[in-house]
């Protein structure tokens, strides 16, 4: 997948840069401040702006209790060095029949 | 009948491309010292002779260049911190816009005209922008010193037509920086010299032609220098004792000391609406030395000049500069 993610900027906010070819490009963000790079300089130029990706904003609703059988499907998969949230001590009534 | 040497200036454009010369400039600026000059490389044909003087010498390469100083105004500024940085973005309705100029890894390439009087007209195109320094000093002008390299130098029999100069009375002055010549953070009344300085280290690679083919951006050195009437020794006992109130014997500290809080951060503003502002700002900088402390026979304070050098933060880029002005965008002509 050659996709990048969103980066949450103004909406209409300019940017420019100069391509490693020397030409001139210009993009701009949308109505709603998502502006999507093309390209790995894009990316570059967009992560020296300090801009965060759009997609941290989307995942904050995780936050909020998600059914018991969800998690459990989760735990099902093989352990990642991505830690996960809110995961509960065993003996927390929210800790899928570990207690 | 001579030339009034006072009757000159420079006009900037940025390219669409390399090799496209602009056709038309988007700035013009008059010039406090300095300027543009094509130059060639002469070199002796070293060889055994019959005589001591040398039969000939010989042309090498041909380029352009210079280091025109201006005065800082809000919108020229901003051209040439984009052509020094290479990254821009702007937002804002109406006026001012907000300009952010932040580090690229590669730089744009410009056109600069050289206008000299009415007796000699330039045009360097395929141009970068070396280096740039912006200094404001007690009781001073905020000046700006670009240093621009050109591989395509030309003559032109008439001047470039004209951008029109921005308004005189819209410089800035080192008081513009009151209260917001931050180091570490904090308001530091007692700057008496503010420097910020971004040298590209752009290398001309020649090829085939008399001419170099390409700008090569190499590792970019910012630097930041302030002088300070000094209030205390904390700085210098925290870069060499790594403290600011070491022990009795303490020995020197290996540690190499970076600024807290913000790091640098530079902001000057014009009295007056709406904003007209200029701000560096680099959050991750090292002390390179505090030096000066001169003992004064007649009294005279004891100043500290401080040296910096930015280095590569976590994330973002290393330096970040803001101006505010009436210009909606800076674009390629």
């Amino acid at each position: 997948m050659a996709d990048f993610e969103p980066r949450r900027a103004e909406p209409g906010q300019h940017f420019g840069y100069t391509t490693r070819e020397g030409r001139q490009r210009e993009f701009r963000a949308d109505a709603k401040g998502l502006v999507t790079p093309r390209s790995a300089e894009d990316v570059a130029i967009l992560d020296g702006m300090s801009l965060p990706v759009a997609r941290t904003e989307a995942k904050a609703p995780a936050k909020t209790k998600r059914p018991a059988a969800s998690r459990a499907t989760r735990s099902a998969t093989p352990a990642t060095s991505e830690p996960v949230e809110d995961t509960k001590g065993p003996g927390h009534p929210d800790a899928g029949g570990n207690g | 009948m001579g030339f009034p040497g006072n009757d000159a200036d420079i006009a900037i454009a940025i390219q669409v491309a390399k090799g496209t010369p602009s056709v038309v400039s988007s700035q013009r600026l008059r010039l406090v010292s300095g300027g543009m000059a094509g130059s060639k490389a002469v070199s002796d044909v070293e060889e055994t002779s019959a005589g001591r003087l040398r039969e000939t010498s010989f042309v090498g390469s041909a380029s352009g260049g210079g280091s025109p100083a201006f005065t800082v105004r809000p919108v020229s500024i901003g051209l040439l911190l984009y052509l020094a940085m290479g990254a821009k973005a702007v937002v804002g309705v109406a006026d001012p816009w907000t300009h952010t100029f932040t580090l690229a890894s590669a730089l744009p390439w410009c056109t600069v005209w050289r206008r000299l009087a009415t007796g000699l007209f330039e045009r360097f195109s395929d141009c970068k922008l070396n280096s740039l320094t912006l200094r404001s000093e007690a009781g001073g002008l905020l000046i700006a010193e670009a240093s621009f390299m050109s591989l395509t130098p030309a003559h032109k029999t008439a001047a470039e037509a004209p951008a029109s100069f921005e308004a005189a009375a819209t410089t800035f002055v080192h008081a513009d920086g009151q209260g917001a010549l931050l180091y570490e953070g904090a308001s530091a009344a007692e700057i008496r010299r503010a420097s910020v300085a971004i040298n590209n280290n752009l290398a001309m690679q020649q090829g085939d032609a008399i001419s170099g083919f390409d700008l090569v951006e190499q590792v970019q050195d910012i630097t930041a220098e302030s002088e300070h009437t000094i209030q205390d020794f904390n700085l210098y006992r925290r870069w060499m004792y790594g403290a600011a109130a070491p022990a009795d014997n303490a020995g020197p500290s290996r540690d190499v000391l970076e600024l807290g809080g913000s790091g640098i951060d530079f902001k000057w503003t014009r009295p007056g609406t709406p904003e007209r502002s200029i701000r560096m700002q680099a959050p991750r900088v090292q002390v390179q030395q505090p030096s000066g402390h001169d003992p004064n026979a007649s009294g005279a304070p004891i100043v500290e000049t401080r040296t910096h050098k930015v280095y590569k933060p976590a994330a973002g880029s290393g330096l970040t500069a803001i101006v505010l002005n009436s210009q909606a965008s800076y674009v390629a002509s």
